[in-house]
């Protein structure tokens, strides 16, 4: 490769970079905690640098981010299962970062209900509702038809309703909520 | 709770709602500087250079050489293969999609006729013909896992471990609803299968399907009629539980069609999705009995989660 191409490579890199890289590492924080994010991200950024001619152009950029992102954590996820209970780390995140919420109470057993969906359920509950995308990109990334998505989506929603409702009742009597606080 | 309302919740339980306001530096230095060291590892790397082998004596050493790199790639493959057998599967609670490396092609689904209805089926794709004549083209595909799959022509069902079965789901056109709830369901039992008491929906839209279901009298409606999109079409969304009128062996009937009748036990419960497919309306439904195990809902949902219709 010449020099002209190798800044090229670089350049559109660093627009990978620079545009995209604190989504990923919002779609790993959602997803884990702070040092596996942090790992996972990095990773992603390593795949993308090598695999930089299939990495598409926005806006589907982000979407195949986040698609090599779910891969890289689900290694991730079964290398270290030996070593420690990751899950017991991933349901865990870290507030200490800026730009990671502190939840209240009930965002709390919310987050709560949907880590505790199945798992292709609590995928598509999360891009559509965390990475907000629409559900042909989560078609995509799921590798499965957009009708599956929808149909996924709105099973997930009433398991949630569902959840929430008993969630929140348990925790009605010890943790009041705030005024206007309350999920309906 | 509504949809809106549950899609609100959710996104505001989002631990990481702005992805701009994050002021983090990951460990691995892939800022500006990345690029130029990865492209040292990854593309500037030194060429082989060796020279080109001249002599008998260091052809031989190659042949050594190369005989040894065989038997230790071999060691390697043998152990790969070892250790690939005896890794566990894929994590049922592991996060994002799901790799395949199977290149080999999936075999041809199998559709499902009268001829097998009510028998037990493997695991598979099948396709269902969703009036039951083989000249028209809309079709259904799906996908079932696990054992207790029995065939139904308009789709599949699952024998339950009591000995009692539950209709899954099933994608039909359906022609007639029962427009007196409970009573034709006695009028029947009674007058040996009149159908004076049904309401004829042969070609009606999806809406006025489904509001003749959630307006039957004796159900109750566990989730009104909705608009929705499912399985990539319009669709109307309604959940039904279905009344005691004393009837036996799943005798309360609530629909039709072409090649099937659908009846119910006391306390069963009906989703249904009432599609527009392109100007036909078909019937998705899911179906359980209230004591229907968690394994079989789940299997159940992963089918329907597999749908796919084809006008």
């Amino acid at each position: 490769m010449g020099k002209d191409g190798h800044d090229e490579r670089r350049i559109r890199f660093d627009r990978v970079w620079t545009d995209h890289h604190r989504h990923v590492l919002a779609y790993c924080l959602r997803r884990a905690d702070r040092a596996v994010a942090d790992d996972v991200c990095a990773e992603v950024f390593v795949v993308a640098w090598r695999r930089l001619d299939d990495v598409p152009e926005p806006p589907r950029t982000l979407p195949y981010l986040y698609g090599v992102a779910g891969r890289v954590l689900s290694n991730h996820r079964r290398s270290s299962r030996r070593r420690i209970r990751l899950d017991q780390r991933l349901r865990v995140v870290e507030p200490t970062l800026p730009g990671v919420a502190e939840l209240n109470d009930d965002d709390r057993i919310v987050a709560a209900a949907v880590r505790g969906l199945r798992r292709l359920d609590r995928e598509i509950v999360m891009l559509h509702a965390w990475e907000d995308l629409p559900h042909g990109d989560i078609a995509e990334i799921m590798g499965m038809s957009r009708a599956a998505v929808d149909q996924r989506l709105h099973r997930a929603y009433r398991l949630l309703e569902r959840e929430l409702a008993r969630g929140l009742d348990r925790r009605a009597p010890d943790v009041p909520a705030a005024a206007g606080e309350g999920v309906a | 709770m509504t949809y809106d309302l549950i899609d609100r919740t959710v996104r505001r339980a989002n631990p990481v709602p702005d992805p701009a306001r994050l002021d983090h530096k990951p460990p691995l230095a892939l800022g500006a500087h990345a690029p130029e060291g990865l492209t040292m590892q990854l593309i500037e790397r030194p060429t082989d250079q060796r020279p080109p082998d001249e002599g008998p004596r260091r052809s031989r050493w190659v042949v050594l050489a190369g005989a040894a790199a065989a038997v230790v790639v071999a060691f390697l493959v043998g152990m790969i293969v070892a250790n690939r057998d005896a890794a566990p599967s894929a994590p049922a609670d592991s996060i994002g999609p799901v790799e395949t490396l199977d290149t080999a092609p999936p075999p041809e689904p199998t559709l499902l006729t009268r001829a097998m209805e009510f028998n037990p089926i493997p695991a598979g794709e099948y396709v269902i013909d969703t009036d039951g004549d083989p000249d028209s083209t809309l079709l259904a595909t799906l996908t079932i896992e696990g054992d207790r799959w029995f065939a139904a022509q308009p789709g599949v069902g699952r024998d339950e471990p009591n000995g009692d079965y539950s209709f899954a789901l099933l994608a039909a056109e359906v022609d007639r609803v029962n427009a007196a709830g409970c009573d034709t369901t006695r009028f029947i039992d009674e007058r040996g299968g009149d159908l004076t008491q049904w309401t004829d929906v042969d070609g009606a839209g999806a809406r006025q399907v489904a509001e003749l279901l959630a307006g039957m009298p004796d159900v109750a409606v566990i989730d009104p009629v909705a608009e929705m999109t499912a399985f990539g079409y319009p669709a109307i969304h309604l959940t039904l539980g279905m009344p005691d009128c004393g009837q036996r062996d799943h005798g309360y009937i609530v629909w039709e069609g072409p090649t099937f009748g659908r009846n119910y036990d006391p306390g069963m419960t009906a989703e249904y999705w009432v599609l527009d497919v392109d100007g036909t309306t078909v019937l998705v439904e899911a179906s359980w009995h209230a004591d229907s195990l968690v394994e079989d809902r789940n299997a159940l949902w992963d089918a329907i989660g597999t749908l796919e219709i084809t006008p």
